[in-house]
């Protein structure tokens, strides 16, 4: 009984680490920004809404603020719906 | 069954939804015509979209909320009452919010700063940003296009012409017609289309991918970790999966460039990578440029040959003699050629962007077979894409060699020889481009002989029957 409750435990654990949803929190810092910045698109605020997600995902500062520039200086050239924040958490996963 | 699915598609291909897609060039036509309704500078709005969103209508919305051609986050979409994922109106409400912006912070350049929520000249978020500050400063000092915006329902152009705008609610004018450059046209329909939204597509590939994925693994690994504590499986078999249930993720997983790094960017690199290396195109610009270059420059032959013909029953005959060259060789070789390339390139795009739903298939040994069957139409796509591009060089190398020797001489008997020679050099090169996917076949020897019945249509079926009958004849095969 205790091994089949581990293995339900571990089978259940994969999910939640796997879609430990940094979205939900870059969706909530997007619309808390956003209606402090009185903005249209709000692309400027992408590394805001960074910071403010991975800190909620209780991520590194330092870490954060290097994956915002490493991205900032890769993303220079591509419009603005390319997904700065996604690119930053991928950063942070490495 | 087959032809239902094809009359099925056909009929979905026809419906409303398509028909109202709108390329790029439209879209900057509409965006055109908003910002002079709403009185704001053109060419700042076109810069200032381009930065957003580059034109792409069907970007969806990204991780922190903006969305469309616009990049209108929900806020501001609801205080417009539009649908932000609709390019048209989004469009429409941008250029007018602009406006306000422009009324409210007094500059066209507080207004791009106000709508991207803090995006200055001093720093621009992105290049697309910088440009349109630049454009913008121009305007504000006056040095820019020589335009000057009187405002509200009209443009003072700098030569002291006026154009009057229609109401604001009007219709966008239609596109200029791209009769004159049909390959191209088409090449930018399929192909282009196709390229803007790759990244987007096998982003929601991988979203649809990865939740099955994730409770496909959760329930193996429970499985699996129930029968290794049991003893029914060995530690290894377990350890084997879990490696590469892992590497699975790493490309499935949404916000991963695993993905993007190490196969779209490789594929999507070798079309340029064939082009520089067999030097493709030779007439400076993409291979659909070479197709409408080689048919205008043949149609213009034919017809200097025509009117150099004095009027007799001799010039009916060789006028009719080149009519018939033209249509029974000439331009179903140059659609055969057109058609395989087209083809390979879309099949290529197409395959790359089902990958993440394919790499599934590593997970189970049941399922090698697909991931088997998937790679050896990707190497066999790309082979066949290198030997396309390889003959595709080799031809223009030499018609545009033979065309820029052929000048008419104003005797048609004299200038017949050469244009049927150049009709029967577009022949052979046509007929070697219908014989290629069984060369490709030959090349891929070992990887192509398991090809599932998606490698077989690639390599040998559908390509082929284009080539030989035309796609006029396929679908009257298939369809009809």
């Amino acid at each position: 009984m205790i091994r089949f409750s581990l293995s339900f435990c571990l089978a259940l654990a994969l999910p939640l680490v796997a879609h430990a949803d940094w979205r939900a929190s870059a969706k909530d810092c997007g619309n808390v920004i956003a209606a402090q910045a009185h903005c249209a698109s709000c692309a400027a605020q992408w590394p805001e809404i960074s910071r403010c997600a991975a800190q909620r995902e209780g991520e590194d500062p330092t870490r954060t603020n290097a994956c915002i520039a490493r991205v900032n200086s890769e993303s220079w050239g591509k419009p603005m719906y390319y997904d700065r924040v996604a690119a930053v958490f991928a950063c942070l996963s490495k | 069954m087959r032809r239902r699915l094809a009359y099925l598609f056909l009929i979905l291909s026809a419906s409303p939804a398509t028909a109202q897609a709108l390329t790029t060039a439209q879209l900057q036509q509409i965006a055109t015509q908003d910002a002079i309704n709403a009185g704001i500078p053109p060419n700042v709005f076109l810069a200032q979209i381009q930065a957003e969103s580059g034109f792409n209508p069907n970007i969806g919305c990204n991780a922190a909320g903006a969305c469309g051609i616009a990049q209108f986050i929900p806020a501001t979409a609801t205080q417009f009452g539009i649908n932000p994922n609709d390019p048209v109106a989004s469009l429409q409400a941008a250029a007018q919010y602009d406006a306000q912006l422009e009324a409210q912070t007094g500059s066209l350049i507080g207004a791009l700063t106000a709508y991207s929520g803090g995006c200055t000249p001093a720093s621009p978020c992105n290049a697309g940003y910088a440009q349109a500050f630049q454009l913008a400063a121009a305007d504000a000092n006056g040095d820019g296009d020589g335009v000057g915006f009187a405002g509200g329902d009209g443009v003072a152009f700098g030569d002291g012409s006026a154009l009057l705008v229609a109401n604001p609610g009007a219709p966008p004018a239609a596109a200029a017609s791209p009769s004159a450059l049909p390959f191209e046209w088409v090449y930018n329909q399929v192909i282009n289309g196709i390229m803007g939204q790759v990244d987007t597509s096998i982003q929601t590939v991988e979203s649809i991918t990865s939740g099955p994925a994730t409770a496909v693994l959760a329930l193996a690994i429970a499985i699996m970790g129930m029968m290794t504590m049991f003893g029914n499986m060995d530690m290894a078999v377990f350890l084997s999966f879990a490696i590469r249930a892992a590497i699975v993720m790493a490309f499935v997983q949404v916000g991963n460039t695993f993905y993007s790094d190490w196969i779209e960017q490789f594929v999507l690199g070798l079309p340029t990578y064939f082009s520089n290396a067999f030097s493709l195109t030779v007439s400076g610009g993409s291979p659909a440029q070479l197709f409408d270059a080689i048919m205008n420059g043949w149609m213009a032959n034919v017809l200097s040959v025509w009117h150099s013909s004095p009027w007799s029953f001799h010039a009916i005959f060789i006028g009719f003699a080149l009519g018939l060259t033209t249509l029974i060789i000439v331009l179903p070789s140059l659609v055969a050629m057109f058609t395989v390339f087209l083809i390979s390139t879309f099949l290529l795009l197409v395959m790359l962007t089902i990958g993440p739903l394919m790499i599934l298939g590593l997970l189970f040994r049941t399922t090698h077979r697909f991931l088997h069957g998937y790679v050896n139409v990707m190497v066999t796509g790309a082979i066949f894409a290198l030997v396309v591009d390889i003959v595709l060089g080799i031809f223009s190398s030499i018609l545009s060699q033979v065309m820029a020797n052929f000048t008419p001489s104003g005797s048609p008997d004299i200038d017949l020889p050469g244009l049927f020679g150049l009709a029967v050099t577009m022949l052979i090169t046509g007929f070697s481009m219908a014989r290629l996917p069984r060369l490709v076949e030959a090349i891929g020897g070992g990887v192509a002989v398991s090809m599932d019945t998606a490698g077989r249509m690639m390599a040998g079926g559908f390509a082929k029957d284009v080539a030989e009958s035309g796609a006029v004849g396929v679908i009257a095969r298939n369809v009809l």
